[in-house]
């Protein structure tokens, strides 16, 4: 089947408004939240999974690659088509299927918007517990190739652990179901082993996530540090101390400045880091345990705590944290944001390292991150106008995940290898180790068909890349 | 096998050393799994000899079964063919206990016990009650995903492991994950090995994330109809309590039915949520008992084992959470003795091994199937396996994981035969 043939053929699976071959209405699509970009060649925006297998059955006689996309708000380049093909859009897999509150459970579609789980069953008090920052923007799909984290995966664990069940159509465009509704579905566990695979096992056309019940009680606290080292050790001790916090995030005082710069919450601007702790649970659990991190935060050198005495409080908190990554155009007309992690154990020296990296490549470096986890946000600032500079910029996020592998950690804790980290992963694992996962990757799409060249090391792909920092409108994820 | 035993043993030996092999009846006969008796013991001191020995067995087509405490050894079929039982109970030192990260790396033939003793002197412990913990290996646990009462407030297995080394059947050693709490470098392959019951590697190496040990923690144990307790379950579900277990127990022979419901956390925490529930079942009728310390530990024990009782049927049925009384309720006729995590949805049940009991089981996996859930038989004697599959029907994705396990061990010879479906 030659492309002609294959378009016509995609036509008459979806429907020819459904698919996207003129450059005005492809170019949408060439870019995710990375700096990447490769204009695809043809999209298609199938609406149900008959119409995925058809269109998978398609790509694979006309051997053409496909690349599962949902928002497009990835930070790795993985709904970027490295090696052209179909760009296949989940946007029309939009509703949420079943919520089944008796059983803690809801099927969605991929392309359902994170928050949109929440907000169906918040009334009945329940949550559906993966946060992104984006999760305004980001599909459950997405969420799922990339085993998403957020601010509250410290105490509820990341996209993995919620996820009971999913329907995928594999190569041969046949439609199976891995895991179920409940747990321990007999057999390999080859949902886990999906989850995270960045699109390249499979189209996932539904999914069966947990619920969970709101807490009783949620409090929450913003220390403030005049030292970046007082405020890790803060974190280090806290979670030593055995509090398991709901969440544990830092903000440096660049992030802080561009927070108050864009939407202000109210964050000292010359404070040199802001930890915000949120504890749930039972009330006299959430009070004991704000009063002991209270106590932590003072001991480590919190110049100051202030415990959010209501929702409004609470909620200005987090407007302020999720917004940090938006508020970054108020710095610097473009940024790089990276996704390492260490041991938490480590992270006091962790942050002396960024310092010194941004210090060693004469650049500004804003630090949001997931503190408790021990996975960093460092966003590197710069204009993209000055020659050589993203290539220093590149350098410099690679030499902050080089640190992060000296001190046993990862490099990447939620945004994914992508195209953007394939060439780092080799710091991590070896050839074997590479291998293994090869096999699975074989026993899934022996072809290589669904996303190629991304998250393995393999060579430079043969579509033309483009590097493009920074384009996502900033407000999208408010 | 390619090899006469003699030649494999002494091949193994040559690389080992003479006291890693026996070929002696008495043990061969105390490692037989479901009645086939292997050839030949080993029992490497490192995972390098791990790996050697997989080789040198690999090279001669010889079938292996990785063995731990062999406190689970009776889960899944019956191996089609055993050649040579591979012991990790020299494997068994603590790597690496991070307790500021909240993590330990441990070798894998290291018992829960002994673990939690070194993790207790950090006030932590590994949150998975797995069975015969004096005996069960952590790579036991891990390939045979072991759980136990508290997984539904801690986690299963399968969150709980963020790293391994596993030996693959060419010998290699590979590693998965690595040891911080979040990481998605590359495929998550420790989601692979979990479960898999040692059929696609043989584990040697585990990093888990450890919890800090609650405070305080007591079990209220209510006890009356079935009624009567199914009411109060349910009545406790619709509150905002976070108990640590919840369990619907009925020990047989016609004693009344038990609520168990266990709570970790601080003082007050602990104290007010036993209060509140007390006054849910007061005014229900149900007798009340509250037990802590050794007697807690005890009594959560004894349900932790029940999966692994010997010279029973125990069937495993797992529905989703609000169908767990439906459930008992259809069997109610057979006066089983069962335990329900009412919070997971799964319900063990513990019956004497005869064919009645063993006839049970289609209507158990209709049922569950009906529930959009799944019944396995958990532990059985070998005999009744003969005719019968433990794991019931082959799930959709059947095709898919022999796919995987010919890409991983394309002989055939990690535990051959004992997995769904044939693998
Ligand atoms: C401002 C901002 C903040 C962010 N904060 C966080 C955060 O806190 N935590 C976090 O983890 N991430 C965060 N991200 C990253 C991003 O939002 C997540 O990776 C998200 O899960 C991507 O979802 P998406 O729908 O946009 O997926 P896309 O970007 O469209 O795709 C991501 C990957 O998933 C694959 N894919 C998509 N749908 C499917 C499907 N149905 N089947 C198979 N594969 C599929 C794609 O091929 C691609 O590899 C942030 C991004 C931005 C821009």
């Amino acid at each position: 089947m030659d492309k002609r043939e294959l378009i016509t053929e995609l036509r008459r699976i979806v429907g020819t408004p459904y698919v996207l071959i003129e450059k005005e209405d492809v170019i949408v699509y060439e870019q995710d939240g990375s700096i990447f970009q490769v204009m695809p060649e043809i999209v298609v925006v199938p609406a149900n999974v008959e119409e995925v297998s058809a269109v998978v059955r398609a790509a694979r006689s006309a051997s053409v690659p496909i690349v599962p996309r949902g928002s497009g708000t990835g930070l790795a380049g993985g709904a970027v088509p490295a090696e052209g093909g179909i760009i296949l859009s989940l946007t029309r897999f939009d509703r949420i299927l079943k919520i089944d509150l008796e059983n803690h459970l809801a099927i969605v579609e991929p392309g359902v918007i994170n928050l949109d789980v929440t907000k169906a069953v918040a009334k009945d008090g329940f949550f559906y517990a993966p946060d992104p920052s984006s999760q305004a923007a980001c599909s459950i799909g997405g969420n799922v190739a990339n085993n998403s984290g957020g601010p509250h995966t410290l105490a509820y664990g990341v996209t993995t652990n919620h996820v009971l069940g999913i329907e995928v159509v594999l190569d041969d465009g046949e439609v199976v179901w891995l895991g179920g509704e409940v747990a321990d579905t007999p057999g390999y566990d080859l949902c886990g082993v999906f989850v995270g695979s960045e699109g390249t096992m499979g189209i996932v056309t539904k999914i069966a996530v947990k619920l969970m019940q709101t807490r009783e009680s949620v409090r929450t606290l913003l220390a403030i540090f005049d030292d970046m080292d007082f405020a890790t050790n803060t974190v280090v001790e806290i979670t030593s101390e055995g509090i398991i916090p709901a969440a544990l995030e830092i903000m440096d005082h660049m992030s802080i400045e561009a927070v108050e710069r864009g939407a202000p919450v109210g964050f000292p601007r010359d404070a040199a880091a802001v930890l915000i702790v949120e504890v749930e649970g039972l009330s006299e659990q959430t009070e004991r345990s704000i009063m002991l991190a209270s106590e932590i935060c003072r001991r480590n050198g919190a110049r100051e705590v202030k415990v959010a005495k209501n929702d409004a409080e609470r909620q200005l908190l987090w407007k302020g944290r999720k917004g940090a990554f938006g508020a970054m155009g108020t710095l610097a007309p473009n940024y790089y944001v990276q996704d390492g992690v260490v041991p938490r154990s480590q992270l006091p020296e962790m942050m002396r390292r960024v310092a010194a990296i941004s210090k060693e490549f004469n650049l500004t470096i804003a630090n949001v991150f997931h503190a408790g986890d021990g996975n960093l946000h460092p966003n590197i600032l710069f204009d993209m106008r000055n020659p050589g500079e993203l290539e220093r910029v590149i350098e410099a996020g690679a030499a902050t995940l080089r640190a992060c592998v000296e001190l046993g950690g990862s490099i990447t804790g939620e945004h994914g290898v992508g195209m953007e980290k394939k060439a780092y992963i080799g710091w991590l694992f070896n050839d074997a180790d590479l291998a293994a996962m090869t096999r699975v990757r074989h026993a899934f799409d022996p072809d290589n068909r669904f996303n190629p060249a991304k998250l393995f090391p393999t060579p430079a792909s043969c579509g033309e890349v483009r590097l493009e920092p920074g384009k996502i409108p900033a407000g999208l994820w408010k | 096998m390619k090899l006469a035993t003699e030649q494999l043993g002494q091949r193994l030996a040559a690389d080992l050393g003479a006291d890693a092999v026996s070929a002696d009846e008495l043990r061969l006969a105390a490692h037989a799994i479901d009645g086939v008796t292997p050839k030949l013991i080993c029992a490497p001191s490192t995972a390098e000899q791990l790996a050697a020995a997989v080789k040198i067995c690999a090279d001669a087509q010889a079938a292996m079964a990785p063995w731990g405490g062999g406190t689970a050894m009776s889960l899944g079929n019956p191996p089609r063919a055993l050649d040579v039982v591979l012991k990790t109970s020299h494997l068994d030192q603590v790597i690496e206990h991070d307790h500021a990260n909240l993590t330990a790396t441990v070798q894998s033939g290291i018992t829960l016990n002994a673990l939690q003793a070194v993790l207790a002197r950090q006030k932590q412990f590994l949150p998975i009650d797995a069975p015969l913990p004096e005996r069960s290996t952590i790579g036991g646990i891990v390939a045979a995903n072991l759980n136990g009462p508290r997984r539904s407030s801690y986690g299963s297995v399968r969150d709980l492991v963020i790293g391994m080394k596993v030996v693959l059947a060419s010998g290699e050693i590979i590693k998965a994950g690595g040891k911080v709490v979040k990481n998605v470098a590359g495929y998550d392959m420790c989601k692979l090995f979990t479960g898999a019951l040692g059929t696609l590697g043989i584990v040697t190496e585990v990093t888990l994330r450890v919890a800090p040990l609650p405070a305080h923690s007591s079990t209220v144990i209510v006890s009356g109809t079935w009624a009567q307790a199914a009411q109060c379950a349910n009545q406790l579900m619709g509150t905002k309590l976070l108990p640590s277990a919840m369990f619907l127990v009925n020990p047989g022979a016609n004693r009344s039915w038990q609520l168990a419901i266990s709570f970790d956390g601080f003082e007050e925490t602990v104290a007010r949520q036993v209060n509140e529930l007390s006054a849910m079942a007061q005014p229900l009728g149900l007798s009340q008992e509250v037990i802590h310390g050794e007697k807690q530990r005890q009594y959560w024990q004894e349900i932790a084992d029940l999966p692994v009782s010997q010279n029973r049927v125990i069937y495993r049925v797992t529905v989703p959470r609000g169908a767990v009384q439906r459930t008992i309720a259809t069997i109610a006729d057979l006066a089983p003795q069962l335990c329900a995590d009412l919070a997971m949805g799964t319900i063990w049940i513990e019956m004497p091994a005869n064919q009645t009991t063993r006839d049970l089981f289609p209507r158990l996996i209709a049922w569950a199937q009906q529930q959009r859930g799944h019944a396995t038989i958990f532990n059985t004697p070998a005999e009744l396996k003969r005719t019968t599959d433990v794991w019931g029907p082959v799930p959709p994705a059947h095709a898919l994981m022999r796919k995987i396990k010919q890409e991983f061990d394309p002989a055939g010879l990690f535990n051959p035969g004992r997995f769904i479906g044939g693998i």
